[in-house]
């Protein structure tokens, strides 16, 4: 009897070794362990044993179940696996199909030149001002040493709203407007961006609306070479490391001494190039020490307080910085354009 | 303004610097050399003698001329100008001259002619048309019959002139004196000035008298010059006055003109013989219509300063003279006028007349000095003496001339305190030296006696970038600044405007920048937050760009418009900005929307803008700065709005104002801006971004189970969701913790004029687990407030 039932064991093993489907799996599980299977049959059996024999058949009947149950479960794993294997198998997708996603959004150009300067001076302690872009010419001219009829106000062509009211010609007037509320107590130290307007018409170099930053540092020992470095700051961080900054003498009546400031060109590195018109510096922006007469115009004491201010055209900035070659882009909006400026530019 | 460097030369010693080393060095001291240029091209240019000339056999136009080019040596030239003959003394290019644009002259055979050289024009040579008579322009260049045959013609004639552009700063518009400058190019390079000295004492007493009765007329001066002869210029003369970009006239005209260059003075001249009166008057206060002397009729009000003679007008002073009294060819007797009149009248009186001349504009820009008068008088006659045989010099008549010295002090501290360097003393005094300050130095402080042309120095300040510029920019020392330490932050507004800039770009919407300034018709379109009273411009410089704006949604309609037209058809973008009316300004946002606003194609996953989108948006805006649902409410628009949809279109209000509106744009509209339909919001910022919002605090997280049920309720068409959903959480005594529209249905197997609303409620109590009953009590409870309030009945 024992070596039937071990010819039981070698037939459902092999049997095992050869299914390759699980509900095959289960009638070899159901046909050799279920209750009408041979061991059961071989079981009932027993009771003719006599003791010694029953012992013994007992182990090896329990052996031979134990041994199936194990190739069973051995197989059901290996039967599992490739099933798995074969639905992963079904489920493959081209991964290069196009991808589920909002449209990428983006800061207008001049908005990321804004960030990024604000940051930059928000680092270095400043505060950021707003002001009016329907200002009064008291603030856009008059506290800035421009009196009426001043012929440097012949510099900018001002849209007026009535003999008291222009919209503002620069970011300046918000200078004018912090130091008063202030009330004559230092330190300052603000940037202020925002629209400009002039009365130009439209074309590839002009715009009768742009954009400025104004930049107000007043202290009791601020001079020229802080203006220098600060300078140096900004133009590493926007135009990139190694920027050089030169001082031109110019004219501004709310500063004294004037300046206009080159930084060295980013493109040939000052050698000279098509960028830089071959002089190996770029015009970007004017500065210069706060006129006393302007600091005791907004309630400073000239004589205590002395600071530096400068201002950017910010449309120039992106234009160098993004190699932009037509300022009405920035205006018309075109989604082709904006587009293109999809992140920040650390 | 236009610097001749050989007239520059006669009082500086310039010409052995290179021009470009020299317009660097005078960039770097403040006015910076816009452009270098030359007067004049061409090399192996000679005086040549036109022994013969006749017509070309083959040609009714072009003449065979024998030329001596150089003494003995005669070459046939073949010559095309109308103007040419025997006997004339002529600018000859010789083979292998190089003339403007790489045109090169070479022996050449013209319809079987040899020709060796050209015979040249101005124009040829480079000369701008606009310095050049008729004549000049129609033909060759004829010269001085005393021209020296062979020599180098450009420098023969003064034309070989290097020219640079400079651009003034308002400030130092004294510079338009060319002896003001030439004090400047002294200091740059350390050098002396030289000038021409001129001393007329004459005895003669003329008739002349003069008056100012005017404040606006600081000084007032006439001198008589008699015998005087109309005639060309001599060719030196021209040159310079060619270089300076004016175009020489006559004699008496370059003469006034040139003054005018070295002193920036302008002067007047009248014919004594056309005074009706020798007594000069100035005044205000006229009234009358007056023909100057370009022939035109002007009107002049009584702001206007004239110099009159018989109360009747001889000039309107320092902007041009009257036709009665102006100088003709036949003028023989001469009255020479310098004098200080006010430039702020004078700018408004040329803005007026729109008769900006060269007189005054120096005026208005404070260029001339007065104290000089004396020099350009006495200057002004030497060169008529000179250059228009003036005979009979009379003594000038003047009013009392009241020159104040100006002294402005510096401490010498402020020059390193301001600067941020170590200038000495000595090298302060030594700049001060370079610029012909007069100074004394006491004390450790400068007192400076300013050359009474400076009119830019009056503070202290001036004086150190008067250091700063010739000690150079470039030694100035960087370095950051040493202060109190302030903190670099913004406050909630300008954060909030960030957060929601971030945010719609990050939801994938464009941020556009559009014009301030439109049509009156577009400012007021979608005002929503202003009154009426726009804000326009005096002079605009057109309609549509006359007014500012309300709303931006007018202008982002437009760039939807700019981008359809261009193939983008599907544009979502938005806009931060100021806007204006009378005394008001409010910062709006503003989103609109057309066509998709997500989409995968090949996942049939399309998202068409619809009114929710734009919701969401909104809804998106005000949970990022902190206000909750419960502050805001969405109210139907008026019925008959024209600008927004009525039916799909709200406003959002807070504290019973309105904050904003969301909708889609009314289809006339869209029809009008030539779109596709169109989704908007707009929000007032200055009112959300300075609201007061709560602080983050945490709440325990539900510990007990939550039970989920689904109801479909039946109501009529107009019944708002939002409404039963506030009847569901109030009705349940907060045991209703969220509602979810899912489903919302009309159409078959629902009564026409009702829909189907399938709402989603989640359960849920924090101190227990909710028993089936409890539920269920509440459901019922739930239903009947619904049935009450809505008429709502629960669907089959």
């Amino acid at each position: 009897m024992s070596k039937e039932l071990l010819q039981i064991k070698d037939e459902a093993i092999a049997a095992i070794e050869n299914c390759h489907d699980l509900k095959l799996l289960n009638d070899i599980r159901v046909l050799y362990l279920g209750k009408k299977g041979p061991i059961q049959e071989a079981m009932k059996q027993m009771k003719s044993l006599s003791p010694e024999n029953r012992a013994a058949f007992g182990q090896i009947s329990n052996e031979v179940k134990q041994a199936i149950t194990l190739a069973l479960e051995d197989k059901k794993v290996k039967l599992d696996e490739i099933a798995l294997q074969e639905q992963i198998k079904k489920e493959t997708i081209d991964i290069t199909l196009p991808s589920y996603h909002l449209d990428f959004g983006t800061k207008h150009p001049l908005t990321l030149i804004v960030e990024e300067m604000e940051d930059l001076f928000l680092g270095m302690g400043y505060e950021v001002a707003e002001g009016p872009e329907v200002e009064l010419d008291h603030f856009n001219f008059e506290l800035l040493n421009l009196p009426k009829d001043h012929p440097a106000r012949d510099m900018q062509d001002t849209f007026y709203v009535d003999e008291n009211t222009v919209m503002r010609t620069h970011t300046s007037p918000v200078q004018a407007r912090t130091m008063l509320e202030r009330k004559g107590q230092g330190p300052i130290k603000i940037i202020c961006p925002g629209k400009a307007y002039r009365k130009d018409d439209d074309d590839a170099t002009h715009s009768h609306q742009f954009m400025q930053c104004e930049g107000l540092v007043i202290d009791e020992n601020i001079n020229m070479a802080d203006l220098k470095g600060t300078l140096e700051v900004f133009a590493n961080k926007m135009f990139g490391e190694g920027r050089q900054v030169r001082f031109r003498p110019s004219y501004f009546p709310f500063t004294e001494p004037s300046v206009e400031v080159d930084i060295s060109c980013y493109n040939c590195g000052g050698k000279g190039c098509s960028l830089c018109k071959h002089t190996g510096w770029i015009e970007i922006l004017g500065a210069g020490m706060v006129n006393p007469r302007v600091l005791e115009m907004c309630g400073f004491d000239s004589n205590k307080y002395q600071g530096f201010a400068f201002g950017i055209g910010l449309e120039r900035v992106a234009m160098l910085k993004y190699g932009i070659d037509d300022i009405r882009h920035f205006y018309n909006d075109d989604l082709r354009f904006l587009n293109q400026f999809n992140r920040k530019d650390l | 303004m236009k610097v001749s460097l050989n007239l520059l030369n006669q009082y500086v010693k310039v010409d052995d610097i290179e021009a470009n080393e020299l317009a660097k060095l005078i960039t770097a001291a403040g006015f910076e050399v816009e452009g270098i240029e030359q007067l004049a091209y061409g090399t192996n240019l000679v005086v040549g003698f036109i022994h013969e000339c006749c017509m070309h056999p083959d040609s009714d136009h072009l003449h065979i001329c024998q030329v001596e080019v150089k003494p003995g040596e005669i070459l046939q030239i073949v010559c095309g100008a109308p103007n040419v003959a025997s006997g004339q003394k002529v600018i000859v290019a010789l083979p292998g001259c190089e003339l403007t644009e790489g045109f090169k002259i070479k022996k050449s055979v013209i319809r079987g002619v040899e020709s060796n050289g050209m015979i040249c024009s101005l124009s040829e040579l480079g000369i701008d048309q606009r310095y050049q008579s008729e004549e000049q322009k129609a033909g060759i260049e004829i010269l001085d019959e005393s021209a020296p045959i062979g020599q180098e013609a450009l420098s023969y004639l003064g034309l070989k002139d290097t020219i640079l552009d400079i651009g003034l700063t308002p400030n130092r518009a004294d510079c338009m004196s060319i002896r003001a400058f030439a004090y400047e190019v002294a200091a740059i390079l350390n050098r002396e000035v030289h000038f021409p000295q001129n001393r007329f004492n004459s005895e003669l007493k003329s008739d002349l008298t003069v008056e100012t009765r005017t404040d606006k007329c600081s000084y007032f001066s006439v001198q008589l010059v008699k015998g005087v002869k109309t005639k060309q210029s001599p060719q030196w003369l021209k040159s310079i006055l060619m270089a300076s970009g004016i175009k020489p006239i006559n004699n008496i005209v370059d003469i006034s003109n040139y003054v005018m260059l070295e002193f920036a003075q302008p002067i007047h001249m009248y014919d004594y013989n056309k005074l009706e009166s020798k007594e000069f008057v100035v005044d205000t206060g006229y009234n009358l219509s007056t023909i100057l002397l370009d022939g035109q009729e002007y009107q002049i009000e009584s702001e206007d300063i004239i110099v009159g003679v018989n109360d009747k007008v001889a000039c309107v002073a320092g902007v041009m003279g009257s036709n009665s009294t102006k100088i003709d060819d036949n003028s023989i007797d001469i009255v020479v006028e310098v004098a200080g009149f006010n430039g702020t009248s004078l700018r408004k009186t040329t803005r007026r007349l729109n008769l900006l001349t060269d007189a005054s504009s120096r005026y208005i820009k404070g260029a001339n000095d007065i104290a000089k008068s004396q020099a350009v008088l006495e200057r002004t006659i030497s060169l008529l003496v000179e250059l228009a045989d003036a005979s009979e010099i009379y003594s000038p008549v003047s009013t009392q001339l009241n020159v104040e010295q100006k002294i402005v002090s510096l401490r010498e501290n402020r020059v390193n305190e301001l600067l941020g360097t170590a200038i000495s003393v000595d090298d302060i005094k030594e700049i001060f030296n370079r610029l012909k300050f007069d100074y004394q130095y006491n004390n450790g402080k400068f007192e400076v006696k300013v050359p009474t042309h400076r009119k830019d120095i009056t503070l202290e300040a001036d004086l150190v970038e008067e250091v700063a510029r010739l000690y150079g920019y470039d030694h100035i020392p960087s370095k950051l600044p040493i202060m109190t330490t302030t903190a670099g932050i913004r406050n909630q507004q300008q954060k909030r405007e960030r957060m929601i800039k971030d945010k719609l770009s990050e939801l994938g919407l464009h941020e556009v920048v559009t014009y301030t300034l439109v049509s009156p018709t577009l400012a007021t379109m979608y005002n929503y937050f202003h009154n009426n009273e726009v804000v326009s411009l005096m002079s605009p410089l057109g309609e549509e760009r006359s007014t500012t704006r309300q709303s931006i949604v007018p202008s982002l309609l437009e760039t939807i418009h700019y981008n359809q037209s261009h193939s983008n058809k599907d544009v979502n973008i938005f806009e931060i900005a100021k806007t204006y009316s009378n005394q008001k300004e409010v910062k709006n946002l503003a989103i609109a929307c057309s066509g998709v606003y997500s989409c995968n194609k090949w996942q049939k996953e399309i998202k068409e803008i619809d009114f929710y989108v734009v919701k969401g948006f909104v809804e998106n805006i005000f949970k990022q700065i902190g206000i909750e649902e419960s502050r805001y409410q969405l109210v139907r628009i008026e019925n008959d709005s024209k600008l927004l949809h009525p039916g799909r279109s709200a406003y959002i209000i807070m504290n019973k104002e309105i904050v904003g509106y969301i909708g889609q744009i009314h289809p006339i509209v869209q029809k009008q801006f030539d779109i596709n339909p169109t989704y908007v919001a707009e929000l007032n910022l200055s009112v959300l971004l300075q609201l007061k919002t709560k602080k983050i605090k945490f709440e325990n997280i539900a510990q007990y189970p939550s039970v989920s049920r689904d109801i479909a309720l039946v109501v009529d068409v107009n019944i708002n969701a939002y409404d039963i959903e506030r009847t569901i959480k109030r009705s349940s005594q907060k045991m209703v913790k969220n509602v979810t529209v899912f489903d919302v249905y009309q159409g078959e197997h629902v009564q026409e004029g009702k829909k189907s609303l399938a709402f989603n409620l989640i359960f849920q109590d924090e101190k227990k687990t909710l028993s089936e009953k409890e539920v269920n009590d509440c459901l019922s409870r739930i239903l009947s407030a619904l049935e009450k309030d809505y008429n709502a009945i629960l669907r089959a």
